[in-house]
């Protein structure tokens, strides 16, 4: 009986899991596709692009902040996490380029990232996204909700 | 979806619209991102899938185990 009781319990969880995992793509879908911005044919220019970028990017960030408070799933918490700091990361690289600034990735270095203050590299960044989800959440303080238990 | 949806944009229209070659390399580096991100996704999808199907098996079993009684 108990461990029927267990078995329903589990069962409940994973499919809250595939429904929040659905729910993570299918609202950043809707967002994208209901974003203005997003679907300017007339978008030649870098700025344009950027700015392109910049809107889709931040449907997906906003996916990602409402979906995550409602995860139960540590998989699926981290992805949600994973995006936020990619999808932040990518918000400061493009804004100035949209916004028309100096500083953007046409100023960039060789790998056609920006220079300094922060050099990005691919595998730089790549490593420290990784790297950034573990720092975002050094203490139980801030740690997902299952892990408290 | 929404990774598919922006990977379809970048590719279709943003890539080649670009005037600067650093900053359609830079597209085509966020492109690549934007692939591994989306192969995550699909990973934990299946991965709770994978869970879901084990433990609605479980549950039979033990369903059947109790029903099993003398």
């Amino acid at each position: 009986m108990e461990s029927m009781r267990k078995n329903d319990v589990w069962m409940s969880k994973s499919r809250l899991v595939a429904i929040a995992a659905f729910a993570l793509t299918a609202a950043a879908a809707g967002r994208v596709m209901a974003d203005p911005t997003a679907s300017d044919p007339g978008s030649t220019d870098d700025a344009r692009i950027a700015r392109r970028v910049l809107a889709m990017n931040r449907a997906e960030e906003r996916a990602s902040e409402t979906v995550k408070g409602k995860l139960v799933s540590a998989a699926v918490w981290q992805l949600a996490d994973r995006m936020e700091v990619d999808h932040a990361d990518l918000d400061r690289e493009f804004r100035d380029l949209a916004a028309g600034g100096r500083e953007s990735v046409l100023d960039a270095g060789p790998t056609g990232r920006p220079t300094p203050p922060t050099s990005r590299g691919s595998r730089v960044t790549s490593s420290r996204r990784r790297t950034s989800i573990t720092k975002s959440c050094p203490t139980r303080r801030c740690s997902p909700p299952w892990s408290a238990t | 979806m929404s990774h598919e949806a922006m990977l379809a944009t970048l590719e279709r229209d943003l890539i080649p619209s670009a005037s600067s070659a650093k900053f359609r390399d830079r597209l085509v580096e966020l492109s690549a991102e934007l692939t591994a991100e989306l192969q995550h996704a699909r990973n934990v999808q299946r991965a709770a899938w994978f869970r879901k199907t084990a433990a609605e098996e479980r549950a039979d079993i033990s369903r059947e185990i109790s029903n099993e009684g003398p």
